[in-house]
């Protein structure tokens, strides 16, 4: 059974939202500091009175994922995953400081309701009346691939046909500066914030990219043994490591994992490299946004310009891989198809 | 054909003890270890009754056997995962496993991972963030993957009350795709003064005893814990001559979409979930002998999960109640705790009956079971959990 992405929405630090190609405008340089998601008008997706209630992260998740079933021309899904790093960042930071202003009385428990990992992916349901699965996983740097690998594995039992799948992170500079502060950051690169979906569909409609397959690896480190596992996926994939026509690359300059990602490069000699965290920055669930660049090259058949126009490849691209690699945390490989 | 996936390792530690056997003498004996708590560090612990585990930090650390330093790499949770994920490693014998560790995975869930820490440090944050480590909720997972040399895949879930359940559902999943040989899976949290404060502020506990199914329920008493099973394949277990307590042979997932906090009058998400989960296990409704209800004990939840058994299982519902009143609601670690309460109701032919019941609610006419009871033919044991964003999930272990 194959597995297509029929549709794909991103809200992010860039104008990707309701976009044909990847964004609109030009690239500023942007130094270290966080860039706040671009916020779309969200009444068109949220009506009444609900929208005043929901913090802006579950405002973003909402609208990308509306707008992705939109364009995937569907109105409710079978099932939900979504994957997010931190959570509901700013409602638990403000139930955080008012425990500890009002000295734990007189509280408004709407910040601890929506601090809940799962409040995105309950308000989903909730505006879609979707009453289908529903999941919510946080694994760090891995949380959107291994929410994608359970959307996966319930597309195969044949359990679902369509699954709305995202990967979802707010960030901000206090959290940013107690990284810093607990030397976490090894290097100086901008942190993003994003709300990505996908409509998976096990039924092709049209241009949709196949999404071939996928392997997470937890316990390998060393740039050697990872290119080699690399390797292993492509060949159980069938696909030869020349056929890799865009590496979609989280590597992010300076950062000590560069190792990994420069052994992957060398053994994808034909494949042009989107280092997407240039545009979109770093976030826990990056490599949501990595797909959808993937996603969006293959389907136009182009990569971004410098104004974030799709500019059209000089060869046909058939196949991208999306590579994620963090230090102590895990690697993944995703693998997409256009034929 | 589906697998059959097998439990053959349980691992639990709660407000009535610190490893599986102390939790099953407590069920059998009726003893819940709900009380005032002495480690939470909350101004107003005195005026709730909660479920703590009664060991210290500190404690923790001795019986875990955790090198002093690394005590600051540990929140609370991640020592009470590691105690139950350890216990449940050791009596399935993966500590001694040969094989190949790159295949044991490991799914954890929690609702607020490393808060106990958080809180503790955010006040003064500008002088000491080392919180930033332990709060995201893989963190403490990551930890328990390396202190138990689980070296292949892991993740972690977070849908509230309902986490750990969904992480057995994942777990299974992995073995059934493939990609584990053998999964430990289940549920932690840690009391905190963030939840205490957030559901209070919710006016849903109660400050007397939680009483499940009754009339007269004010609400729920916060507990902590954490509950891990040990999930493979029965070729898996029987090749290594494994101890195999039953089969995880059925589970659904369903949203109620409803309402963010509270669950549909009807019980609508519950009902779907249950009667998907028969489907999957291919059983009928008459075909369940005990039930381990969500049971918190709150005007909401009682009676609509109240409705939903009604709906799936008519006049017969089969014997009912909700271990709650034993450990307190312990969240993500509900439904892991919970599980092991299951298939020790499986292993040992008894049905644990609730506490605190009194007076059935009118509108259901239900009543939970209130004595111990044997069940020596005991075949199926249905377990549901429901939390926040309306996520309703039922687990059901057969022998």
């Amino acid at each position: 059974m194959q597995i297509f992405i029929q549709s794909s929405e991103a809200i992010s630090c860039r104008e990707t939202f309701n976009q044909k190609g990847f964004w609109e405008g030009t690239l500023r340089d942007e130094g270290d500091a966080v860039r706040p998601m671009l916020h779309p008008d969200y009444k068109q997706y949220i009506k009444g009175p609900s929208l005043r209630r929901l913090s802006m992260v579950l405002r973003a998740g909402v609208a990308s994922a509306a707008s992705c079933l939109q364009r995937g021309g569907v109105d409710r899904p079978d099932a939900i995953v979504v994957g997010t790093g931190w959570g509901c960042l700013e409602d638990t930071t403000r139930f955080l400081s008012q425990l500890v202003e009002n000295e734990e009385s007189l509280l408004n428990p709407t910040p601890f309701i929506q601090s809940t990992h799962n409040t995105i992916a309950g308000q989903i349901a909730l505006l879609l009346s979707c009453k289908g699965y529903n999941m919510t996983f946080t694994q760090k740097a891995l949380s959107f691939e291994t929410a994608l690998l359970d959307a996966w594995m319930l597309m195969k039992e044949q359990e679902v046909r369509q699954v709305l799948v995202g990967g979802v992170d707010e960030f901000n500079d206090e959290t940013r500066a107690l990284m810093q502060q607990e030397g976490c950051l090894s290097d100086r690169f901008f942190y993003g914030e994003g709300a990505t979906f996908f409509l998976l569909d096990t039924q092709a409609q049209d241009a949709a990219v196949e999404l071939a397959g996928m392997r997470l690896v937890f316990d390998q480190e060393e740039a050697a043994a990872l290119a080699q596992n690399l390797q292993d996926f492509l060949e159980e994939q069938q696909v030869a490591p020349g056929a890799i026509d865009v590496l979609v690359s989280g590597e992010r300059g300076s950062a000590p994992a560069q190792g990994v990602y420069k052994e992957v490069e060398a053994m994808l000699p034909q494949a042009l490299v989107l280092r997407y965290k240039q545009w979109t920055g770093e976030a826990q669930t990056a490599a949501a946004q990595g797909l959808f660049f993937a996603e969006r090259a293959l389907k136009s058949q182009g990569v971004p310009a410098g104004d974030g126009l799709s500019s059209v490849a000089d060869k046909q691209l058939h196949y991208a891989l999306v590579l994620n690699h963090t230090q102590k945390e895990g690697t993944s490989f995703v693998l997409l198809h256009k034929s | 054909m589906a697998q059959q996936i097998v439990v053959s390792g349980l691992g639990i530690i709660s407000a009535i003890g610190n490893s599986v056997a102390e939790n099953l003498a407590a069920l059998k004996a009726g003893r819940s270890g709900i009380g005032p708590a002495e480690h939470l560090a909350s101004r107003r612990k005195s005026d709730f009754m909660l479920g703590e585990v009664k060991l210290s930090n500190a404690d923790l650390m001795k019986m875990l056997e955790v090198d002093p330093e690394e005590a600051s790499k540990h929140s609370r949770t991640s020592l009470l995962a590691l105690a139950a994920a350890g216990e449940a490693c050791r009596d399935a014998g993966l500590d001694l496993w040969d094989g190949d560790r790159g295949r044991l995975a490991l799914v954890s869930a929690t609702t607020v991972g490393g808060m106990d820490k958080t809180e503790r440090g955010f006040a003064r944050r500008d002088q000491d963030a080392s919180f930033i480590h332990t709060h995201p909720s893989g963190d403490a997972t990551n930890l328990v993957a390396a202190y138990l040399q689980l070296l292949g895949y892991r993740t972690t879930l977070s849908t509230a009350c309902s986490s750990a359940a969904n992480a057995l559902m994942h777990g299974f999943r992995l073995i059934q795709n493939g990609l584990a040989d053998k999964v430990v899976a289940g549920g932690v949290d840690a009391l905190s003064v963030f939840t205490l404060n957030g559901f209070n502020a919710l006016m849903i506990l109660d400050q007397e005893w939680c009483r499940p199914f009754d009339e007269h329920r004010k609400g729920l008493n916060l507990g902590e814990g954490a509950g891990f099973l040990v999930l493979e394949s029965a070729e898996s277990a029987a090749e290594r001559k494994a101890k195999v307590y039953g089969r995880l042979s059925g589970f659904a997932n369903s949203n109620d979409a409803f309402h963010q906090t509270a669950s549909s009058p009807e019980g609508d998400g519950a009902t779907a979930a249950m009667e998907a989960a028969l489907r999957k296990a291919g059983l009928q409704a008459g075909d369940i002998d005990y039930i381990n209800a969500h049971g918190t004990g709150t005007a909401n939840n009682d009676l609509s999960e109240g409705k939903a058994l009604k709906r799936v299982f008519g006049a017969q519902v089969p014997p009912f109640a909700s271990t709650k009143a034993y450990t307190g609601h312990t969240l993500g670690a509900a439904a892991g705790i919970e599980a092991v309460c299951s298939v020790l109701a499986l292993e040992q032919g008894l049905l644990f009956p609730g506490l605190n019941f009194k007076t059935p609610i009118p509108d259901l006419d239900l009543q939970p079971l209130t004595e111990l009871k044997a069940s020596p033919g005991i075949q199926h044991v249905l377990s549901n959990s429901f939390g926040f964003g309306g996520n309703c999930s039922t687990l059901i272990f057969s022998k």
